[in-house]
Formats: structure tokens, sequence, C-alpha cells
């Protein structure tokens, strides 16, 4: 899957938020807030392709969790990117 | 001051400034609601969740409230990001065809912010001139398409593209005297045409902005000539005083003084100047010509600007204009009667101007 183009991550009010800024998002509607760790992950995939074990790595590596459990939220997250329609399959 | 707009205030000026809250107006309860009614009437918005977000948690608002205040500011950002596309599309367009608009205040003002996408954003406002105008018009709608709510006035062509408001300008400002009219017209035909123009690159295309000089004195009398003729929100005060401390070196005071007088506006910017300073926390030594010696009647304008909102539109005891022709004449002489009733105190003179204006254009367009 890979980020859809014309989020761009942006503090609002303190928060983490994703902003739709590019000409297909503008009239993107929703608030989404992202913890730290979600904005990592956001960030460490932001223009490349990339599957919900390597998000799951990338959590492991990062917050030295350990890989089932870093899969469960890798899944989770991934679930909640496509149904908000961040990212496409 | 009701508390709530003391509240306000106090929010505005760290907004606009990036300073701490004061606090203190804060502690005990806080009807968060009548704080939001304020800042949206006022058009603040930005501003105000931008200083909510540097309170302690325990005086902030519930965390509902916060969510809606950020989706506002998401908005408002991608709302700046279409304008700003807008303009450069249409500045692209019509430099094309050897026309060179020049930005009148809104994006262009914008830039003086902290953070642009603070200052809730309205239209774009293009000057061209009489010299262009025609050639403009007809340019921008063969981009647009004929649009049949496209209007035109004595002052400019209004046209909205993609749910944008775009306003042609065949001139920038009308005053109400004949003689400060024409001298008007002079000035700016000095000053918005031939190489006095600043530059300024947005989304990496050039835009045209007027000299500082024509800039701070046009904005400060486009907020007046609209006070006088229905009301203003804060936002064209803190747009004003952005502009003020932002090119406070630059902006020439003798010049700017000799203009004022010329006018016919020195008390008027007097008035909006003792505002600025002690309600929108503009520095006073980056207000020009600044005197506390009329603080009644800027307690009254301020007053007024916070009964009305944006444009006067939220006067209570103002009902909506009746359908019919003269009953909507009648509606509208009885209104602005009230209004400059009101407002003669504070400023007999440019109340006596514009009640000569109302009155001939009020017969000119019948």
């Amino acid at each position: 899957m890979k980020i859809i183009e014309g989020f761009k991550l942006r503090e609002v009010m303190g928060q983490l938020t994703l902003v739709g800024e590019g000409i297909g998002q503008i009239d993107f509607n929703k608030l989404v807030l992202f913890n730290a760790s979600t904005a990592w992950l956001w960030q460490s995939v932001e223009g490349k392709e990339f599957t919900v074990e390597k998000l799951a790595t990338l959590l492991s590596e990062h917050y030295g969790i350990n890989k089932d459990t870093a899969l469960n939220d890798a899944s989770d997250i991934a679930k909640e990117w496509i149904k908000n329609e961040l990212v496409e399959e | 001051m009701n508390r709530e707009w003391l509240q306000l205030l106090r929010l505005l000026s760290s907004g606009l400034w990036d300073r701490p809250v004061d606090k203190v107006v804060f502690f005990g309860p806080t009807d968060w609601n009548g704080v939001f009614t304020f800042a949206s009437q006022q058009t603040v918005i930005g501003l105000v969740a931008e200083a909510i977000n540097r309170l302690p948690a325990d005086l902030q608002p519930p965390q509902e409230a916060i969510r809606q205040l950020q989706m506002l500011l998401v908005q408002n950002r991608q709302r700046h990001i279409l304008l700003n596309r807008t303009l450069v599309e249409i500045t692209d367009l019509l430099q094309k065809e050897n026309i060179h608009p020049v930005l009148l205040k809104g994006q262009g003002v914008a830039l003086n912010y902290i953070e642009s996408a603070l200052r809730q954003c309205g239209d774009i406002d293009l000057y061209i001139g009489t010299d262009d105008y025609q050639k403009a018009c007809i340019v921008v709608d063969r981009w647009n398409g004929k649009d049949e709510n496209s209007q035109e006035s004595k002052k400019h062509y209004h046209l909205c593209h993609q749910g944008v408001n775009i306003e042609l300008h065949r001139i920038a400002e009308c005053m109400s005297m004949p003689w400060h009219n024409a001298r008007f017209q002079r000035w700016t035909r000095q000053n918005l045409h031939g190489d006095n123009l600043r530059r300024v690159y947005i989304n990496s295309t050039e835009i045209n902005l007027p000299p500082f000089n024509f800039d701070v004195l046009y904005i400060f009398n486009h907020a007046w000539c609209h006070f006088i003729a229905g009301g203003i929100s804060l936002r064209q005060l803190c747009d004003w005083a952005r502009y003020l401390h932002t090119f406070r070196t630059e902006i020439d005071r003798d010049e700017l003084k000799k203009n004022l007088k010329a006018f016919g506006l020195w008390h008027a910017w007097q008035l909006f100047g003792y505002i600025a300073v002690k309600y929108i926390g503009l520095p006073k030594e980056d207000c020009p010509f600044y005197t506390n010696w009329y603080s009644w009647q800027t307690e009254r304008i301020l007053d007024m600007i916070q009964k009305g909102g944006n444009f006067g539109f939220f006067q209570t005891h103002v009902k909506d204009r009746p359908d019919g022709y003269w009953a909507g004449k009648w509606f509208s002489f009885k209104k602005m009667h009230h209004h400059f009733y009101r407002l003669l105190p504070i400023c007999p003179q440019n109340v006596f101007q514009a009640w000569i204006r109302f009155l001939y254009m009020g017969v000119y367009r019948i």
C-alpha cells in the first residue's frame, strides 16, 4: 500500500494532525489526529510502498516491542488508514 | 466589560503577537460558548484557538470543543491553500495577457501574521485599474465560464471560481467626498502603477503588492469605511495592527500624516489606533500618531464592534431586510440612520460625509 498524495502532517493546537493540502485532498474533511508513534510511522513510510509487515518491523525496531504485538498494532493502524482513505492498497 | 468579551480580547492579543495569555481573566468558570461566539463573529477563531493552546490544561475548554477548534483550523488552512492556488492561477492568466494585477488585502495581508493560516481568509481582491479592466473581465470570464452570479459595480467585477470569490477592481476604493475621492484616485494611480509596487512570492509565483505607505492607509481606510457603513470585526483591526508592526520601519510617517489629513482620516486613524494599542496589543511605538485623547469615543466604537461583529451582521436589534423594493429602501434608510445616530458623537464629520453619500447613492440607485 501507499500513502495517498496530498496529505501533510502538521501541529494543530499542539497535536499532530493530518491536513489534506494537495489538489486532490483540499476537500478532505476528517480530523485525523496522530500520537507520536503513529506520526513517526507515517513519516517513515511517506512516499514509499509498504505492507503491514513493514510497518510491524519498523515499530518493533524503533520501539523495541515484540513482533506479535507490533504486527497487531501495525494491522490496526493500517486498517484505520485504509478506512479513512489515507492510503491506497 | 462583559467577561467573555474580555477573555476574547486577551486570547486575541496573545494569538496575534505570540505572547503568553493573561491567565487571570480565566480563573473561575468560563462560558466557552460565549467566547467562541465572539471569536466567530469577529472572524478571529484561528488566533483565539492558538492562544487557547497556551492556557494551562485546567483552564482550557473541554476536549470536544478543542476538537471543533482543530477542525476549524484545518479547514481554514485548506481554505488558505485553495485561495493561494486560485490567486496564482488568475495572476498567471492575467500576466500572460500583459495585465499586471495588484493584490489588495487578503492573502497579501495574511503574510504579515506570525502564521498566515491563523488569519481567517475571505476573498481575493485584485486591482486592475481602468485601462485594463474590460480586457481583464473578458479574460477571467473565458477562464471561469460566464457565471450568472457574477456582478459588476462601479468599483469592481465580482465572480466566483470553484467556491472562491474574486473581485477585479477597476478602482481600489471610493471615498465619500468628491474632493477626497479625486485626490484618492490620483494617489492610487501613482502608487499602484509603475515601479513602486512590492513583490512577494506565493507558491513560486511573483505577486504584486501595493507600496507600504499606500497599503497601510488603504487597509486602514477599508476598515474605517466598513465601520462607517455598517460595522467591522476585530480581524480587520488585526490586519491593520499586524501591518503597522511588521512594516514599522518602512512606513514613512511624514508622508502618512500628510495623506491622512488630505483624505480627512486623521481623527479616524487616532480612534482606531487607541483600540489597536489598548485592546489588541499593538506596541504603542508602532502606532503612528497614537493618542489616548479619545478614549471615551473608542470605548463606544469597541462596543459597536462587539455587538455588530463582522460587517455589522450580528446586530441583534436589526431584522432581515423585507422583500418589497420600497419596503427594502425604507428598511435600509431606517437602519443606516440608526447606525449614523450612534456614530454621530464619535466622529461627526465622517458621519455627515457618509450620510450625504448614503442619500446620494440611495437616490442614484432608484
